[in-house]
């Protein structure tokens, strides 16, 4: 029993170190992020609404459109990989939120905190620029077609 | 030359070729497609080259077409084994207990053990058990187009590059200049957000779901926390994705990871618009 208790309190004094010294080291990481190449051009455009070119990537992608109030749920979509269903909540006419009921899934969720070593890291705006001058693109998956797909359908039964 | 193989657009391609042509790259490719433009032939040694004389039985195909087919005819069975909406799949058949895990393939036992790894390097993140259900596929694509360039090399071709729906596998230059890389910009995926020069690399961007300026992401279930997509650049495709797919699930947290990495460097954009990069990655930077 003493040494269950021992083990027990040893536990507690470990984690209480380890969330102490993350939340010592998760303010330091924040000001080692260092600006040295923050764009200074002011052509640069330094946020995703500003960006030129966009073409609506839904017909609904309308904000003057306006919806019934409450929760509709969307199309199960196929991914491939998975399925995507989402439900699309509408307050004030408008649409507030979107809860992601089911996603495909390649890697685990858990939450793990590991931030013993602090990085150097560089930050900049993202620049828009012309994809014509590239050979390949690397981008991220197909699963938010489905995404969209399905946020559409809800869409469609909130001003239906 | 675009084929669609588990449920993605598969592209393959040699050099040289020309840049203004990828422009079809950024949609749905057909799958009657083909680029007749593009058939070359190079020597073994790498160098493009005049057309061979055809009497000569001893030179490899090193066309376009018989590079594809390499991959495609690979990466085709590979999604037979590996897919786990196909029943009859040997993941399918695990998943379900019908065949016990100490049963499994040889190669299947590899990639538990490749999966097992990879668990382990990212703490948890990347886990192929998920639910009570075995899915490898996160770790499958980048392995299957990782060997598939291996295949490449074992076949002649020196100066390539595979695009299995944005994870590259790129290799020797493009004619005299080398291969331009592009990151989709996640909140437009028209457009692109950087221009990447690579040679002998690996790149992999993971993603989740954006609409206009909100990031919906299911694993870290809160936007706030949520990043727009995450870029690796690694010395082959099975390490970025891997490393990708991990490092986008940590959120802010996950550069810092692959800043740990020897040999990987990372490119990750947050919700704002703002990116984080290493600083090796800037070796990288074309624009």
């Amino acid at each position: 029993m003493k040494r269950i208790r021992f083990m027990a309190v040893a536990f507690v004094l470990i984690a209480g170190l380890a969330f102490g010294a993350y939340g010592l080291f998760f303010r330091h990481k924040q000001s080692a992020v260092s600006a040295a190449s923050a764009a200074t051009d002011p052509n640069q455009i330094p946020s995703p609404t500003t960006m030129t070119g966009a073409r609506p990537f839904l017909a609904s992608n309308n904000s003057s459109t306006t919806y019934r109030d409450g929760s509709y749920l969307g199309s199960r979509e196929n991914a491939y990989y998975g399925y995507v269903q989402v439900k699309a909540i509408v307050s004030n006419g408008q649409l507030s939120n979107v809860q992601i009921l089911e996603y495909p899934t390649h890697a685990g969720t858990s939450r793990y905190i590991n931030s013993i070593a602090l990085p150097y890291l560089i930050q900049e705006a993202v620049q828009v620029q012309d994809p014509q001058q590239v050979n390949l693109i690397s981008g991220a998956t197909l699963s938010s077609e489905a995404f969209v797909r399905s946020l559409d359908s809800a869409l469609m039964r909130a001003s239906g | 030359m675009t084929e669609m193989i588990m449920g993605m657009p598969i592209t393959v391609a040699i050099a040289p070729r020309p840049v203004s042509g990828s422009a079809a790259l950024l949609c749905e490719p057909k799958a009657s497609e083909t680029r007749s433009a593009d058939r070359l032939f190079v020597d073994p040694a790498g160098a493009a080259s005049a057309a061979p004389d055809a009497a000569r039985s001893d030179v490899h195909d090193l066309t376009e077409t018989a590079a594809a087919e390499i991959v495609f005819a690979y990466l085709r069975e590979i999604d037979q084994k590996y897919s786990p909406y196909k029943p009859e799949s040997e993941v399918s058949r695990i998943s379900s207990g019908e065949i016990p895990v100490d049963d499994a393939s040889e190669e299947m036992k590899e990639i538990l053990r490749l999966s097992e790894d990879t668990r382990r390097l990212t703490h948890g993140y990347f886990d192929v058990w998920f639910r009570g259900k075995f899915d490898p596929s996160g770790l499958v694509k980048g392995w299957a187009l990782y060997r598939a360039a291996q295949k490449l090399d074992a076949a002649g071709f020196r100066n390539y590059c595979i695009d299995g729906a944005g994870d590259l596998e790129v290799r020797g230059t493009n004619g005299a200049e080398p291969w331009k890389v592009g990151i989709r910009n996640p909140f437009d995926p028209t457009t692109i957000v950087k221009v990447l020069s690579v040679e002998d690399r690996g790149i992999a961007t993971s993603g989740t779901y954006i609409r206009g300026r909100h990031i919906y992401d299911p694993v870290s279930g809160s936007e706030a926390d949520a990043i727009a997509s995450m870029t690796v650049v690694a010395p082959n495709v099975y390490e970025a994705d891997r490393l990708a797919t991990a490092a986008f699930a940590m959120g802010c947290d996950g550069i810092g990871f692959i800043a740990s990495l020897p040999g990987c460097d990372g490119y990750m954009v947050d919700r704002n618009g703002m990116a984080t990069f290493t600083p090796g990655f800037a070796r990288y930077i074309q624009s």
